[in-house]
């Protein structure tokens, strides 16, 4: 249940008053109660002794009056002569004389003789036996009895002349004086009861029956508010000397009187206590308002900063510290988130590397302030080509203090005005507005010579290689995306073209767009079994003996729609999307399965692979090829490796590394395309190379050129000195091969030996090769 | 004048064997019972009564109780300072000699029918005397020891006792076989059934007490 803070003030207050009065009336009641029995107790106990006394006092009156009355000469004479008129006589002058209700005369049997009460027959058994036995033992005796219906209080006392010879009596009435007597001496109400009847009662009779019912204790409870205390306590007192005495007294308190001042009292607790409940709920409502006030503001006030308005500045006081307290966290708070949000936006604007705006922010201003109000600007994209070198070679804090290098770089050269971006892994953005397009050719160029200069990074010095695209507004794009993605495309293009700058030219994105469509196309190719990929391999003529032992596999695509598609064309596609690992993967399978069929008739014969230079970023590949191997039964030296000088020398270390790797598992590397990619001997020296391929343009040419033969023959020759096996690649015609061959080169590969051949016609060519070579041997 | 049953009694143990008859009275608990009368005898004895004194001394009548044969009189000396009002209401006798000193001023009261005689005064309510009055011949009163005897020429077949606590009005006699009775230490042995010796009310003989009674208990 959740209360609010001044509900719960209220009950809290409220609470402790109501415990505390409670506690009071109660100890106050219970106190009082005891009180009052007390006191109840010893009126009572006092009212009883009184009446004890009294009538003891009556029995004295009593027996004086009886003694007097037996002393009387004449009375005993008369009685001694039964002179019935004479003792009658006596009795009722006697009687009046002591002021006795009841006076008369019984034998020594215990009949009664004469009686001054009407009605009172001589003869009858009266009085009773025990008392006239008591009165002759004793010589008198007191007892309480009923006469008709009314009760004395009587002595009886033997008449002697001088010895006994009869007994006289003497009564006094308990009638409503004594009653009213004994109510004057104790204070108590005094009720007589005879044979279980009230006879006479110095209360009210309407009030008799409940004060004879009544109990003789108070109860503790006498204090509880809302109950009516008892109006009466009443206790029974024995009459007579005896037990089976015809009655008793019932001496009553009312309670009224001893309890009016208690119940005064009480109401007044409970009145005092509704008043402070009034007073309390009072102080507690504002005790509250003082401290809820400040909590709603509060509360306001969170609930705008949850709405992200932090500038509002609220005087948030109070007087109460804990709640001043708050306020001074929550306004630190406030300031806290401010800072947070303000740091969560920059960073969802900037590249946490280089602290550039990201790309999309880029866009946004770049579509606020410059294309949407048509100004002219172009785009530039700057592509690091060579990051993806760094990285593997020098580990990720090498690569980041790259970009981090090139990052300033592009800061320290860009005019202002310029916004530069990251948007990209290896790849930043830049907005130069107010640029035409026939400066803008001039300050890519410029800038490529800037970022190219050698970068010092963790004491060394990498040269970085730069690429750039670059698109203008409004002229290629009216949005700042689609002029991104222009700069994009241009520095795509420069990659294709291996230029350093270019810029974007209408219908590149058409081209774009065919190459991602071919992307999309190839990625379905390799993972259907369709037939569109398929291998052609291409003999390798032994020249030193004529025989054909080696073939490389070259990859064929045949497109549905485009028809035959290059390998030049989708090979760096592949590349670039990172789908030549699977394009590899599929090469190697199809290899391995064909060759392991030719082996059944051609054990000796090896099959070149050509990989990618991203073939080698990929530690998997290794165990890939030798699982399928194994999983053929074929041996490593079945399957040779090809791989272009300029993906060698991209990344020269890494290369000789991931080629050793290889080597040590039982394969050959040949370095493909050699003579183009500007390697240093030196280097091809430490490769574990065991076969250089002459690049198809100096064999070309080998007939016309001397300059071709020169380079040829010293490249057959410094190979050899390196104890490599030299290929010739593009041999198309036979005077070609004799050159070739009187040079001392190894193996000649072109149309003029085969052309790349269906690997269903492999066998056959095979066949019939070696067939024509014995019949030209012999 | 009491010498002369006796002398009587002598005369008759020489003619016939006189008997000796001893008692012993006891109340509740074998308690002796002193003032216990006991008279037997034929009615028809010859013997005569003998005057005989009951003395006033000390508000006090001398003896408490007398036993006298019928016809016997009896005088009422006042041998105290102060003058007495002797009474009787009993049947057997009453009389009255109302207020004198040293002797009474009439001839003796002559007790001239058996039974009980209550003498009290008017004056001292504390004294109290009985007169046993009897036909039988031969009668004696108990001592403190409970103890009686007299002697008889004729045979006795019952006595007579009495004592005032037999009864509430003290008249009632009771006649006792002999032969019913047991002997203790030689004498016959009469077992009331009194609860208490009666004590002689005179023994308590101070007007002052009277005003005492109600004395705090």
């Amino acid at each position: 249940m959740i209360l609010s803070l001044r509900n719960q003030v209220l009950l809290l207050v409220m609470g402790v008053v109501l415990v505390t009065s409670i506690s009071i009336l109660i100890a106050f009641g219970v106190n009082t109660s005891r009180y009052t029995r007390q006191q109840v107790d010893r009126d009572i106990a006092a009212a009883s002794e009184v009446f004890s006394k009294l009538l003891v006092i009556r029995e004295r009156q009593l027996v004086s009056s009886a003694e007097l009355l037996t002393a009387d000469f004449g009375f005993k004479q008369a009685v001694a002569t039964h002179d019935a008129a004479t003792i009658d006589s006596v009795l009722r002058n006697h009687g009046a004389r002591v002021d006795a209700d009841l006076m008369y005369l019984a034998d020594l049997d215990g009949r009664l003789v004469a009686s001054t009460h009407v009605g009172h027959d001589a003869g009858a058994a009266f009085p009773p036996a025990d008392l006239v036995a008591r009165a002759l033992r004793d010589g008198r005796a007191w007892a309480m009895i009923a006469v008709a219906d009314r009760v004395f209080q009587t002595v009886v006392v033997p008449v002697r002349a001088p010895a006994p010879i009869a007994l006289a009596g003497v009564g006094f009435e308990l009638d409503r004086a004594v009653a009213t007597e004994l109510k004057t001496l104790t204070g108590l109400a005094v009720t007589f009861v005879f044979e279980d009847a009230p006879a006479v009662s110095t209360l009210p009779a309407e009030e008799v029956d409940d004060a004879l019912a009544a109990g003789a204790l108070l109860s503790p409870l006498v204090g509880v508010p809302l109950t009516a205390p008892p109006r009466y306590l009443s206790r029974r007192v024995d009459l007579g000397p005896s037990g089976d005495d015809v009655g008793h007294v019932v001496l009553t308190t009312r309670l009224d009187d001893s309890l009016a001042g208690f119940t005064r009292l009480r109401d007044g607790i409970v009145a005092i206590t509704f008043a402070i409940l009034g007073l309390a709920a009072l102080l507690g409502f504002a005790l509250s308002i003082n401290l809820s006030r400040p909590l709603n503001q509060l509360s306001e006030t969170a609930r705008r900063v949850a709405r992200g308005d932090y500038r509002r500045e609220v005087s948030l006081r109070s007087n109460t510290r804990e709640v001043s307290t708050l306020f001074e966290a929550f306004t630190t708070m406030r300031s806290d988130i401010s800072e947070r949000e303000a740091r969560i936006m920059h960073q969802a604007q900037h590249d946490r590397l280089t602290d550039l705006f990201n790309r999309a922010a880029l866009i946004e201003r770049a579509d606020a302030g410059i294309v949407r109000e048509r100004k002219p600007a172009a785009l530039i994209c700057i592509r690091l080509s060579d990051l993806r070198q760094v990285n593997a070679s020098f580990g990720p804090a090498v690569a980041d203090d790259y970009v981090r290098g090139i990052a300033a770089r592009l800061v320290e050269s860009s005019p202002g005005g310029v916004i530069n971006a990251r948007s990209g892994t290896d790849e930043f953005i830049q907005l130069a507005p107010d640029i035409s397009a026939a400066t803008i050719r001039a300050r890519c160029e410029a800038l490529v010579e800037q970022l190219q200069s050698p970068l010092p990074i963790a004491e060394m010095r990498v040269k970085p290689l730069i690429v750039v695209g670059h698109a203008e507004t409004p002229a290629h794009a009216d949005t700042a995306t689609k002029l991104v993605q222009c700069a994009a495309i241009a520095a795509d293009n420069a990659i294709h073209e291996r230029v350093a700058v270019r810029g974007f030219r209408v219908g590149d994105d058409d081209i774009h767009r065919f190459r991602l469509s071919l992307v999309n196309d190839l990625e379905r190719a390799v993972s259907a079994t369709d037939g569109q990929l398929f291998m052609y391999y291409q003999p390798k003529l032994d020249l030193r003996d004529g025989s054909v032992d080696q073939l490389e596999a070259l990859i064929r695509w045949r497109h549905p729609r485009h028809g035959f598609v290059s390998p030049e064309t989708f090979i760096p596609l592949a590349e670039q999307s990172s789908l030549i690992n699977r394009l590899t993967e599929w090469v190697v399978d199809s290899v391995v399965e064909r060759t392991a069929r030719w082996h059944v008739d051609h054990p000796a014969l090896r099959i070149a692979v050509n990989i990618s230079a991203r073939d080698l970023e990929r530690e998997a590949l290794l165990p890939f090829i030798r699982r399928a191997l194994d999983a053929a039964e074929l041996p490593a030296r079945s399957l040779t490796f090809e791989m272009t000088e300029g993906d060698v020398m991209r990344d020269a270390e890494r290369a000789i590394r991931l080629m050793a790797g290889f080597r040590d598992a039982g394969f050959d590397f040949a370095v493909d395309d050699y003579g183009v990619g500007h390697s240093s001997l030196s280097k091809l020296e430490r490769m574990p190379v065991s076969e250089l391929k002459i690049d198809r343009s100096f064999v070309a040419h080998l007939a016309q050129s001397s300059r071709s033969r020169t380079i040829v023959a010293s490249t057959i020759d410094l190979a050899h000195a390196l104890g490599l096996v030299v290929v010739a690649e593009g041999i198309e015609s036979p005077e070609a091969l004799t050159l070739l061959r009187a040079m001392g080169c190894d193996y000649a590969q072109g149309f003029h030996v085969s052309p790349p051949l269906q690997a269903e016609h492999v066998d056959v060519w095979i066949r019939e090769f070696e067939s024509s070579r014995r019949a030209v041997n012999h | 004048m009491r010498i002369i049953p006796l002398i009587t009694a002598l005369l008759c143990a020489g003619a016939v064997d006189a008997r000796q008859y001893p008692f012993l009275v006891t109340g509740q608990a074998g308690v002796p019972l002193v003032d216990v009368v006991i008279a037997g005898g034929p009615i028809t004895a010859t013997t005569s009564p003998v005057d005989t004194v009951v003395d006033q001394v000390d508000k006090a009548f001398d003896p408490f109780v007398s036993a006298v044969r019928r016809g016997t009189r009896v005088s009422f000396p006042n041998s105290d300072n102060i003058r007495h009002h002797v009474y009787s209401f009993s049947p057997a006798k009453t009389f009255e000699i109302r207020l004198y000193q040293d002797e009474p001023p009439g001839p003796p009261i002559a007790f001239d029918s058996t039974g009980v005689v209550a003498l009290g005064c008017n004056i001292h309510d504390n004294m109290l005397s009985y007169v046993f009055v009897t036909d039988r011949p031969f009668f004696d009163v108990t001592d403190s020891n409970g103890r009686a005897r007299f002697e008889s020429e004729l045979p006795i077949t019952t006595v007579d006792v009495w004592h005032p606590a037999l009864s509430a009005d003290a008249r009632t006699t009771v006649t006792v076989e002999l032969s019913s009775l047991d002997m203790r230490d030689g004498r016959y042995h009469i077992a009331l059934d009194i609860a208490r010796q009666v004590d002689d009310p005179q023994a308590v003989n101070d007007d002052r007490d009277r005003f005492q009674r109600f004395s705090p208990e």
